[in-house]
């Protein structure tokens, strides 16, 4: 399962193969529009079962996805965990790791999970009982950075760090992926720039969208170390990663920055002024870690967003 | 002449069974090594690193399991499939407990468990193969007493 979720041209079909069954049947009673926009598959132990669609929410019900909740199908434990041995190609201990942290990410497609936590030392340790599932299939809208990049200064792209901030959801990590795909490449704007992804999820970095692009990536570890890695190893001129927001993270980064790395980075939040509200993030943009802000919203037909330059203090006081 | 160089041939054949029979069984003991070597490696692959399953069957390489095609079993369909496929070449006590292991495995959350899974494993089934071990070497000796024995009453029949 592990190599076909990888080679699958359509993750999509690769999942609803193994779903159990009675989803199965759901989904492909589902109306075509509806089925490839898909992004995320919900199953729920006791509770409705649904799919997202372009943000809207709609219920699995025995004739497909519907926006009324009738006739719905149910699942049960052994089917969500049935689901995960089969995602896992029969070693689910192999994600023991990330199954800590509650989620499993393979080929680019993350499932989170919900259920009875174990817990041991004050850290989460695992479950004991799993009763909700959610698959996150992912969809590159390729192009999806070029307001982006219409929107930077020729002499900015590549050496002014950028920090895309959007509420969950919304497409940081597509926006993300597109623009190391387009920053790692030649294009007649920027030479290709020696970019590393500190992939922590593997989310970002999938290898079919990543051909003659000068991208490395270290999944699979932590920003802190994964950064300090790259700068030590790599020799990076760009380093993207997604959803920084700790302290710990921005120290690393502001370290980083400082040899001559340029940042594009993501994180959680509806505007500039959620984004400044955590001091040591308002403190990266004083240092001239990042020059922009680039504000996300998802919509229908795709991701729009807002770019705003931010002066460093020492340059706003000056002026 | 030709009878006596006949009455060799015979016996030599009589006799020469009886060590088939006796290399027969080392074969498959043999291939019950390879199995237990395969079991030992999948615990190291987990206990160092977490290998996913896949690829621990993908790394294993023994010449006898390639031989019997168990290798090629285990890397297309699982272990459970293999083992069905060379289900004549191990004793029916042995074959349960290698199904219950494969049965068993990979279901886990955690890398402790399923270590510890392999483990118990091991041991049940080194006990096991140890009883076969001393049954197996008393019945190739047998044999092959028997194949010299017949071979030579044989050729005394004849001359």
């Amino acid at each position: 399962m592990r190599e076909s979720l990888i080679s699958e041209q359509n993750e999509l079909d690769s999942v609803i193969k193994i779903l159990p069954k009675s989803v199965f049947l759901s989904l492909i009673k589902t109306e075509n529009p509806i089925l490839p926009k898909i992004s995320e598959i919900r199953l729920r132990v006791g509770g409705a079962c649904s799919v997202t669609v372009c943000a809207e929410n709609l219920y699995l019900c025995s004739d497909g996805a519907k926006k009324e909740p009738q006739n719905l199908i149910s699942v049960t434990q052994s089917d969500i965990d049935s689901f995960l041995r089969d995602f896992c190609a029969g070693s689910v201990y192999a994600y023991e790791s990330t199954i800590k942290n509650g989620y499993v990410s393979i080929g680019g497609i993350r499932v989170g999970i919900c259920g009875a936590a174990a817990e041991k030392n004050g850290a989460m340790n695992g479950f004991s009982e799993i009763t909700s599932i959610n698959i996150r299939i992912p969809h590159h809208i390729f192009g999806c950075s070029d307001g982006l990049f219409a929107e930077l200064s020729q002499s900015d792209v590549g050496k002014e760090g950028i920090l895309i901030v959007s509420p969950p959801g919304a497409g940081k990590t597509t926006m993300l992926r597109d623009i190391a795909i387009k920053i790692s490449r030649k294009a007649s704007a920027h030479p290709p720039f020696r970019t590393v992804i500190i992939d922590e999820r593997r989310e970002i970095f999938t290898e079919k969208f990543f051909f003659g692009c000068f991208a490395d990536v270290l999944s699979g570890v932590s920003k802190e170390l994964g950064i300090e890695c790259a700068v030590r190893v790599m020799s990076p001129e760009i380093i993207i990663c997604d959803e920084i927001g700790s302290k710990a993270e921005a120290g690393i980064i502001s370290d980083a920055n400082i040899s001559g790395i340029t940042f594009i980075a993501s994180i959680h939040g509806k505007n500039v002024h959620d984004v400044f509200a955590k001091p040591w993030i308002k403190k990266l943009f004083d240092d001239g870690v990042f020059s922009y802000v680039y504000v996300l919203s998802r919509k229908t037909d795709g991701i729009v967003g807002k770019l705003t330059k931010i002066l460093p203090e020492s340059e706003k006081n000056n002026a | 002449m030709l009878k006596i160089t006949g009455i060799i041939l015979l016996s030599s054949a009589i006799s020469a069974c009886g060590a088939y029979m006796s290399s027969k069984i080392t074969q498959k003991r043999n291939f019950r090594k390879s199995l237990f070597e395969l079991l030992i490696y999948v615990k190291v692959c987990i206990d160092n690193g977490a290998l996913p399953l896949d690829r621990i069957y993908e790394n294993f390489y023994d010449v006898r399991a390639e031989k019997n095609g168990f290798l090629r079993a285990l890397r297309q369909s699982g272990l459970e499939c293999a083992l069905i496929s060379v289900k004549d070449e191990l004793p029916d006590e042995i074959y349960e407990l290698y199904l219950s292991f494969a049965q068993s495995l990979g279901k886990s959350l955690y890398t402790s468990s399923e270590s510890a899974l392999c483990a118990r494993y091991t041991e049940l089934i080194k006990e096991k193969e140890k009883n076969y071990e001393q049954k197996e070497a008393v019945k190739q000796l047998l044999f092959k007493r028997l194949g010299i024995l017949c071979g030579l009453l044989a050729a005394l029949l004849l001359i």
